[in-house]
């Protein structure tokens, strides 16, 4: 690897179309939201300079397409991926099913050299609307990061802007790590202390 | 970054041009792979802005045209729009001269040594073929009612009709197809022909119809639209509680195509004013519009019911199957089964459109795909809400694109293709060059292709775009053309600054509503031109072969040694 430990982290946001992947990323990049999304054709990116750990890193956010007719492309998109985030709108528990094939295709894709311990975050998203709209509980959705080896899991209004930048500090912290680990094998000293996942555990609570 | 660039310079032999092969003459020499930098993205944009401003600047008459810059190695590109023509969107196009060659700083692509790397091996392309210097293309004025009119035989007249009234009941066309399709090509419809001459170039009336003809196929597709949004109304409500597991599945089908659909027609094109009246209730749990507050829920008793189907499907429901809807609830319904939302106006016909056309038999199974509801949106508006023929002329746009909508991406990898063919032809230095970075799968041009550059320009220019597109004037696939002009238009800072995948495809999608589309037309119409002229030269098509020859085009190109 050219010029030791590369300060690009490529982070997937997948999710089914609707649930807020498109103003996730703008809420966490532009401090904005607006009703006036568009359905994303294909993919895009934004990128945001983040601070974690004392390093200055380039967070790449790839926000792509919530249908699965266009996952034939996913390969070219998700190849090298850092990290990747689970989104679903906690108003609609279909979006929360298919949590799982998400991930799979994923993984699929993206091939990383170590599926197992490979970082996902989920977030719950739209949590500012109504609790009686609400259709997955924070116990169903705890459950099931769990089952999945402990993904961080976090409540967010990307329209309010509530919890949206601590899941993508953890989502940029997760990726830094992961960058550690797949460095240690090319030999490279690192200073970055790889500790178990307690920050996981921790970051797995939802203040709202 | 500076490193990494003149790493690469060095590399190249000292190529400015950054297409040559990274590691000419020096064998021993690894690839690099480059990360993603935003500020080479940053710096193509500003240098690609220079180069615009330069040009422009550049008011001189015709260069000489011995030049050895000029004329023969020419692609297209010193040829550029005059500076002095107001280019202003939506106003009538002045004419356009264009080739002033104007910028001499501009790379040409074939004065340097090109490497081409191969699966045989690298290859030095000396030379491409000699072509002619660009030719002087015309861009024209809209066409306007009168003009039209003129085109057809007169219809009989009520007193005191105004000219688009009597547009409805003009007579044969009494010109050749041909000279209608040259002049929307060459200037594009104004807005009030907009709804007339769309009915003949997107497929509801033949060319040769008379009144009577035109009024007969209209009753038909009318009828036969009703008939096809009545089969899933009331699909959605003769099912009861004692349905089959089967019908089951199939409303769900139907309901989720529902849910997708209104997911989308929500957003989209809601800043035009044609759907500003149109409104959106949320009636169940999604909130994309307004968190509705309790109180307002249970407004009317009507507003009530059409929410209480919509609101079963969407409870928590682990089986998978829905519950059925009360067919009392629905049949009051402007919701159906499955809608996540209260829908007025164009909206309603929006989702209405799609929804039927999910259902039909032209869908070919394809079901609701995202990208659909911007296709049908600016069709509706044109139609000014007439439901039926926007229906129609979706069809028939659907059957030229629909492909690119399959599940397995067949249709789009070959459009991709296709452009990869055309790149390999036009622009050997383009191509080597995103070959080079891995960028050669053309992902970037996806949208461009899906949505027919819905989403790269403003709504008036993506209405001049598709009347180019319809009216077959040269081609049936004028977007190959236009992507590849948009391409050459940005190729030098394509070529100069970007060296990964990720940089072009966020160059380019930056490039949305930032374009100027005269430019872009003149340089497509002189990108064909060039191609046929290839074409020809190379013995693809001959004297015998008649217009359009597209289709073939490209496959006995690339049948060629090239």
């Amino acid at each position: 690897m050219r010029g030791g430990r590369k300060a690009l982290l490529k982070v997937i946001i997948l999710g089914d179309s609707g649930v807020g992947k498109t103003s996730l990323m703008n809420q966490y990049v532009n401090n904005k939201f607006s009703t006036q999304y568009k359905a994303t054709i294909g993919a895009d990116f934004l990128t945001k300079e983040v601070l974690v750990e004392e390093r200055s890193v380039t967070m790449q956010i790839w926000d792509t397409a919530g249908q699965e007719r266009f996952q034939s492309l996913g390969v070219a998109f998700y190849r090298g991926a850092d990290c990747c985030a689970l989104v679903y709108d906690v108003n609609n528990v279909k979006s929360f099913e298919n949590l799982d094939s998400w991930r799979d295709e994923f993984l699929l894709q993206a091939n990383p050299r170590d599926p197992e311990n490979f970082p996902f975050v989920v977030i719950g998203n739209k949590v500012d609307v109504e609790e009686s709209k609400r259709q997955v509980t924070q116990k169903r959705a705890m459950a099931w990061c769990q089952q999945k080896g402990n993904i961080p899991y976090f409540e967010t209004s990307a329209k309010e802007g509530i919890n949206v930048e601590q899941a993508f500090f953890t989502i940029a912290k997760n990726s830094l790590k992961q960058e550690a680990d797949v460095e240690l094998y090319s030999d490279f000293p690192d200073p970055i202390k790889i500790d178990g996942d307690t920050s996981v555990a921790k970051s797995a609570g939802c203040e709202c | 970054m500076i490193a990494e660039r003149s790493g690469r310079d060095r590399a190249s032999g000292g190529g400015g041009d950054g297409a040559g092969a990274q590691h000419a003459g020096h064998p021993d020499l690894e690839p690099i792979q480059y990360t993603f930098e935003p500020a080479r993205v940053e710096l193509a944009h500003w240098a690609h802005q220079m180069q615009v401003a330069r040009a422009e600047m550049a008011h001189q008459p015709i260069n000489d045209p011995d030049d050895p810059l000029l004329g023969t190695f020419d692609l297209l590109s010193h040829a550029d729009v005059d500076a002095a023509s107001p280019g202003a969107r939506g106003a009538a196009i002045e004419p356009i001269r264009i080739a002033r060659p104007v910028d001499h700083a501009r790379d040409v692509v074939w004065d340097r040594t090109v490497e081409a790397d191969t699966s045989i091996g690298k290859f030095e392309i000396l030379s491409t073929d000699f072509a002619p210097p660009p030719r002087e293309i015309v861009r024209g004025e809209p066409v306007s009612l009168e003009t039209w009119r003129s085109w057809f035989h007169e219809g009989p007249r009520l007193p005191d009709e105004t000219e688009e009234q009597a547009c409805t009941r003009i007579g044969r066309l009494r010109v050749h197809p041909s000279v209608v399709r040259e002049a929307i090509f060459r200037g594009g419809l104004e807005n009030a022909v907009r709804p007339h001459a769309w009915r003949f170039l997107f497929g509801i009336f033949p060319w040769s119809s008379s009144v009577a003809e035109r009024n007969q196929i209209r009753a038909d597709r009318q009828a036969r639209y009703m008939a096809l949004k009545r089969a899933w109304k009331s699909q959605l409500q003769n099912l009861h509680d004692s349905a089959s597991l089967g019908e089951h599945i199939v409303k769900d089908d139907l309901a989720d195509n529902i849910m997708r659909i209104e997911k989308d027609v929500v957003r989209t094109d809601r800043g035009h004013p044609f759907f500003a009246s149109s409104t959106v209730r949320q009636i169940t749990q999604t909130d994309l519009q307004r968190p509705q507050s309790p109180t307002q829920a249970p407004l009317a008793g009507s507003s009530a019911a059409r929410g209480a189907p919509a609101a079963r499907t969407s409870l928590p429901n682990s089986g998978g199957a829905s519950l059925p809807a009360s067919p009392r609830s629905s049949t009051a319904s402007t919701a159906p089964f499955g809608s996540q939302f209260r829908l007025t106006g164009h909206l309603e016909q929006l989702r209405d459109i799609l929804v039927t056309y999910s259902t039909s038999p032209e869908n070919d199974g394809l079901g609701f795909v995202q990208g659909m509801a911007d296709l049908a949106a600016p069709i509706l508006v044109v139609m000014k809400g007439n439901e039926a023929d926007t229906y129609w002329c979706f069809v028939w746009m659907m059957e030229r694109l629909k492909d690119n909508f399959r599940k397995d991406g067949s249709g789009m990898r070959r459009n991709l293709e296709t452009m990869e063919t055309m790149m390999r032809v036009l622009d050997p230095g383009l191509h080597v060059h995103l070959k080079v970075i891995d960028a050669l799968n053309l992902f970037c041009c996806f949208r461009w292709f899906l949505v027919l550059f819905k989403r790269e320009f403003e709504f008036d220019d993506v209405l001049r775009i598709w009347e180019l597109w319809a009216s077959d004037r040269y081609t049936t696939d004028l977007q190959h053309f236009i992507a590849m002009a948009i391409l050459d238009e940005h190729r030098d800072a394509i070529v100069r600054h970007l060296l990964t995948f990720d940089e072009v495809l966020k160059y380019i999608n930056d490039l949305s509503m930032n374009m100027r589309l005269d430019r872009i037309l003149v340089r497509a119409e002189q990108l064909y031109l060039r191609f046929e002229g290839i074409a020809r030269s190379r013995g693809c098509i001959s004297d015998r072969d008649v217009e359009p020859f597209e289709k073939t085009l490209v496959e006995r190109l690339d049948s060629l040694e090239l």
